[in-house]
């Protein structure tokens, strides 16, 4: 292990500093460890409650979830920007060079996450996703969708 | 300064942007007040005219400040005043009425887009919008007290009127008052207005009124409230909130202790004493029902509006209150205040709390988390 990456049970410590409502604990499964994470996330006094999931084993890429409410997928659309459909439709919340293993979950993943929900909930609203990302993504979406924007 | 403490401060900043949006465009405004200008400088040009001084000035919901954009493309319409300067005896309603109206017909371009209506004389615009010009006379000298003619215009009408006394009535009760010694621990200290720049919270909760007035009445316009009625309504019970939301909250639970269910009020023209702007509801008593209806349901949406949470709902409950015929008004509000806080983002300005999940202003909460940078990515 690379003397720099951070441990699970450190990841597990200092979600408990940021995050003290979350329950955190690591699971021991067949393919190895994981830590898996769950609270409730309200990212603006007018955002929406969100039941959340975030898993991470050492060597991969942290994964999250929404678990309540259900992710809406706004009519005329087949998905929601920025998300995997692989175990989901689950966020996307950062690119490879973003994240590395050295960096905690409580201040960079959960910060994304919440960040995130609020240009969610916007393109809920609006149809427009305006929090940026990958360039082809963004095209591609806009490909997808029937709408014409004014 | 974009997240804030309270729910209430972060859904006002959305509401302050669809005001935004029902507000007349800078070309509108500019449109219209060279339209004023114009006609001023032809209609003293006239030789005819030269003896009464004539100037135009405007009147009603534009230098209000209140006026809001026309729905399902009718056309705006601005008012205005062309005061001749003489004596009540010295010429007749009629007459005035006449020198006003030929004058404008001389004009080459004016020719063809005017149109004599009751007591005013209209100007179609090319475009979407037009004048409405009504001649007067000064009562006296020391007032903006003035006669306009009767329905008929067989004579002034004796009722008088007074817009620019209006005007200045209504800005006098726009102060905004400084809330002391009330902040919450957990919200930050008074703001100054957010828009102290653009239009003082009344303004823009007239606005707001005037719109649901229009969406509420759509169907039975004839029960409609008049906007100077609501204006004046809205700015009497006005209490100096620097919040539009506040503001419209507090204007609907005076007006609902103020009504009373047994019949109507009278409410004077706080500029023109004695001229009771609510005779519309004593001649209709189906108007005032509809306008205590119109209150109740406007102050329970704006509650129910107050307790959504998430940004989806909140955009569909504003929609069905300010603009149903979906012209994008809300959608439009919604991307400004999503492109404020996106420029934040990248700006480093929005942090994560030091109390957990949720975000906040990195300028109001000392403890808080900066937030590394990122890309939102996916799968194709």
């Amino acid at each position: 292990m690379n003397a720099r990456e951070r441990s699970l049970v450190y990841q597990l410590e200092l979600m408990k500093v940021h995050h003290p409502t979350f329950r955190c604990r690591i699971v021991h499964g067949i393919k190895g460890e994981r830590l898996v994470c769950q609270g409730n996330i309200q990212p603006t006094p007018i955002s929406d409650s969100y039941g959340v999931r975030i898993e991470y084993s050492i060597g991969s890429r942290p994964r999250v979830w929404v678990d309540r409410p259900k992710l809406r997928i706004r009519d005329g659309w087949d998905r929601i920007p920025h998300t995997f459909r692989e175990g989901g439709p689950r966020p996307c919340l950062f690119e490879n060079q973003d994240w590395n293993p050295r960096m905690l979950l409580a201040t960079s993943v959960m910060p994304w996450f919440l960040l995130w929900l609020v240009f969610y909930e916007s393109w809920l609203a609006t149809g427009e996703w305006q929090g940026e990302g990958h360039p082809e993504r963004e095209a591609k979406v806009a490909e997808t969708s029937p709408e014409v924007r004014p | 300064m974009l997240i804030h403490a309270t729910a209430n401060r972060q859904l006002d900043l959305l509401i302050e942007a669809l005001c935004v949006q029902l507000s007349l465009t800078e070309t509108q405004h500019t449109t219209a007040s060279r339209a004023y200008q114009t006609l001023g400088d032809w209609l003293s040009e006239s030789t005819l005219l030269t003896p009464y001084a004539p100037s135009v000035y405007p009147q009603g919901s534009i230098p209000l400040g209140t006026a809001v954009k026309p729905r399902r493309g009718l056309e705006f319409d601005a008012d205005g005043v062309c005061l001749l300067t003489t004596r009540y005896e010295s010429l007749t309603a009629s007459a005035a009425y006449d020198l006003v109206l030929s004058r404008i017909r001389e004009h080459g371009t004016y020719r063809d887009k005017v149109e004599a209506r009751e007591r005013c004389i209209r100007i179609n615009y090319e475009g979407d919008f037009h004048l409405d010009i009504i001649p007067a006379i000064p009562v006296d000298a020391a007032s903006t007290r003035i006669f306009i003619p009767s329905h008929d215009r067989s004579g002034w009408d004796p009722s008088m009127s007074n817009p620019k006394g209006f005007e200045a009535w209504f800005h006098s009760r726009e102060t905004v008052q400084r809330v002391l010694g009330s902040v919450r621990a957990d919200a930050e200290p008074m703001p100054p207005p957010t828009n102290s720049a653009e239009k003082p919270p009344l303004q823009r909760s007239a606005q707001l009124f005037k719109r649901r007035r229009d969406v509420y009445f759509d169907h039975h316009p004839e029960l409609a409230p008049k906007s100077i009625l609501l204006t004046t309504l809205v700015a009497n019970a006005y209490r100096g909130q620097s919040l539009v939301t506040d503001a419209t909250e507090q204007v609907l639970s005076t007006l609902g202790a103020l009504l009373p269910e047994s019949g109507p009020p009278r409410v004077d023209n706080p500029s023109n004493p004695g001229e009771n702007l609510a005779r519309h509801w004593t001649e209709d008593r189906r108007a005032y029902g509809a306008f205590l209806r119109f209150r109740a349901d406007f102050q329970a949406k704006m509650t129910g509006l107050q307790q959504l949470r998430g940004l989806d709902k909140i955009a569909d409950a504003l929609r069905e209150l300010f603009d149903p015929d979906g012209a994008g008004f809300v959608d439009r509000a919604l991307s400004s205040t999503t492109a404020s806080f996106q420029k934040a983002r990248v700006e480093g300005e929005v942090a994560m709390s030091p109390r957990g999940s949720n975000l906040v202003s990195r300028a109001t909460a000392a403890a808080a988390t900066a937030i590394p940078r990122n890309s939102f990515f996916g799968d194709e």
